[in-house]
């Protein structure tokens, strides 16, 4: 028993800094024990499913693209997925590995924010990237450059950086030529070489002992590591389809968020990601990727949520490798896109956005118009696993005053990346210990 | 149907030559007024032409410093809720009057004065900046802005197409500071 005056509390985080979108935290102590722990989120996230009925089946890659600024391109490829799935259409060849191009781009783009400038400045003791860059300017100007190169990628085959607008269902509207391709492959050298230092720089953080003791879970596709298809594999055994999610995978309502939260039947929260990634799918990883990894001290038995970062470096790495790769072998195909014609039916797809997996579901009918839609993000299934995982590091942490719990208790759920303005829009942290 | 009929761009960047005026609107058209920045920066890019580099953005630091760095003139649009009468249409030059003038609408943690403060701590800001905020009246999800701001949208652009000519008509980044400094008739500070 905690014999502290203080062993009841509440602490509370009422504006969340350096995650994407706003969102609140609420911690309450009682008698010492942890009694409750919430990450807090408001408003309603469905309008975009609502917004999609009635609308054609080749919409949503446009529509969906705007529910994120930092991953569009995720939206765009699992609507793809889903509708092409629904039509009977398989796109493989070029136009696949053109989208995991355009993939790895949105990669590099949104796991070097996240390195750089929201979660190194917790390891090195300033307070934001502002603040970081000004004491070590020539190591935020290497994560502005390596970023760069990840929107350039997006902007090259998108079409332009942000609601990219080359995506279509079946391909794209325009392929690029091969000329196009190998003239950018010098910028994904150097971007190679920076993310390579940035392994090693991130590597060097002091972590605290902290371990995710839960189900991890994302896609696994043989002779590949996931970005746009396989299947959903977990670390207990989960082996399912995009067809098998809803059997497998239950979003419940809970009082205090407007998201839903996910759970795996009958054994409770999971969580997707880069620790996901890397822990099912090491094998895959490509050499440069593999052995970076390994002398950052990464193994696929990781379970240390502030160690993501670490991954996260490897997986901008491994991006940039897989990008030279694609373009080395990538010869422009005599059409953009294949056919799609509409049919009614129901169509499912996922895909490994930069922080898990993300999946689709559409039911058309027979002249292709959009009669029901559901899109289940990766911030939203990793919801009841950032707090499962927040309680068990308050309780180790109670020691901690109320200002330092706050501040380590944010610095537990940035190592998440949650996107917020995915799974909803606007989050606020309260600790309770009256 | 430019940008689908020729999806792959062109470089931003004249090969050889500065860049010398970017036009920047910030925002998110599927947050109704969160879009005028866009709305703004198309009008504008209607009056000027091949004169600007028009970039749109959702205000993430990062895009904003790629966005400006190396040009002349960085003209911003954004959405901005000071509390002013819906459609109030704000110009703010230079890094000191921008870091007090502004408030963005933007969701994401990081928005356009820690994108300045972030600029100069890498070196990376434009040699001139001048932000234009049009007053929001709703950013609720949805598309379309509401009817005042929308009137905004071409006054706005009226101003920034002033704020540009009388830049280049000076064709020196800082006598052009001082000649737009009254350009803007219905603006409030």
């Amino acid at each position: 028993m905690n014999e502290r005056p203080d062993s009841d509390r509440t602490i509370t985080v009422a504006a969340l800094a350096r995650v994407e979108g706003e969102g609140a935290m609420h911690v309450v102590v009682r008698d010492g024990k942890v009694q409750q722990v919430q990450l807090r989120i408001y408003e309603p996230p469905r309008f975009f499913e609502a917004f999609l009925r009635g609308r054609a089946y080749t919409e949503p890659p446009d529509i969906t693209a705007r529910i994120c600024g930092i991953c569009p391109i995720a939206y765009q490829m699992s609507a793809c997925n889903a509708i092409e799935a629904a039509c009977g259409v398989t796109v493989d060849g070029p136009i696949a590995d053109l989208r995991r191009l355009l993939y790895c781009g949105e990669w590099i783009e949104s796991h070097t924010l996240h390195v750089y400038l929201l979660h190194a400045p917790d390891f090195l003791g300033y307070d934001g990237a502002i603040e970081l860059a000004t004491a070590h300017r020539d190591l935020v100007q290497r994560g502005l450059d390596l970023k760069k190169i990840g929107n350039q990628l997006v902007e090259l085959i998108g079409g332009r950086a942000i609601n990219p607008v080359n995506v279509r269902i079946g391909g794209f509207y325009k392929m690029p030529t091969e000329a196009e391709l190998r003239a950018f492959a010098p910028r994904l050298e150097l971007a190679r070489d920076l993310a390579l230092q940035t392994v090693q720089w991130v590597a060097g953080f002091d972590f605290p002992d902290h371990e995710w003791p839960g189900e991890l879970a994302a896609l696994r596709y043989p002779g590949e590591y996931p970005i746009t298809r396989g299947r959903l594999v977990s670390t207990m055994g989960l082996d399912i389809g995009p067809e098998e999610f809803d059997q497998h995978i239950v979003e419940e309502h809970v009082e205090h968020s407007t998201a839903l939260h996910a759970r795996i039947v009958e054994r409770g929260a999971y969580l997707l990601g880069p620790l996901a990634r890397f822990a099912l799918n090491y094998d895959e990883l490509s050499t440069v990727a593999r052995d970076a990894a390994a002398a950052a001290g990464l193994a696929p038995g990781e379970r240390n949520p502030f160690r993501s970062i670490v991954v996260r470096a490897v997986e901008i790495l491994y991006a940039c490798d897989e990008a030279l790769a694609i373009i080395d072998r990538y010869r422009q195909p005599d059409r953009p896109a294949v056919e799609v014609h509409p049919r009614a039916a129901v169509g499912f797809g996922w895909t490994e956005a930069p922080r898990g997996m993300l999946w689709h579901r559409y039911k058309l009918d027979e002249q292709g118009s959009i009669l029901t839609a559901r899109i289940v993000p990766p911030t939203s299934q990793n919801q009841a696993g950032i707090e499962r995982d927040l309680f068990h590091f308050v309780e180790e942490h109670l020691d901690l005053d109320d200002d330092e719990l706050r501040h380590r208790a944010e610095q537990v759920i940035r190592s998440y990346d949650p996107c917020i303005s995915c799974a909803t829009h606007f989050l606020d942290l309260t600790v309770d210990r009256t | 149907m430019h940008l689908l009929r020729d999806a792959l761009p062109r470089s931003h960047r004249r090969p050889n030559l500065r860049p010398a005026i970017t036009l920047i609107g910030v925002g998110n058209p599927w947050r109704r007024d969160d879009g005028v920045g866009w709305a703004v920066a198309a009008a504008a890019n209607r009056r000027l032409g091949d004169a600007v580099v028009v970039i749109e953005t959702d205000g993430e630091p990062s895009r904003l410093i790629d966005a400006w760095v190396d040009t002349d003139l960085a003209v911003v649009v954004d959405a901005v809720c000071s509390g002013s009468e819906p459609g109030t249409i704000h110009v703010w030059r230079g890094e000191a009057e921008i870091a007090r003038g502004r408030r963005s609408t933007g969701s994401h943690s990081l928005g356009l004065a820690d994108a300045i403060a972030l600029g100069r701590a890498v070196q990376r800001l434009p040699r001139e900046l001048v932000v234009v905020g049009i007053e929001v009246q709703q950013t609720s999800r949805g598309d379309g802005l509401s009817s005042v701001v929308a009137e905004a949208v071409e006054h706005a652009a009226e101003l920034i197409n002033d704020i540009v000519t009388r830049w280049q008509a000076v064709d020196q980044p800082q006598a052009g500071s001082n000649a737009t400094s009254s350009a803007d008739p219905g603006s409030s500070e």
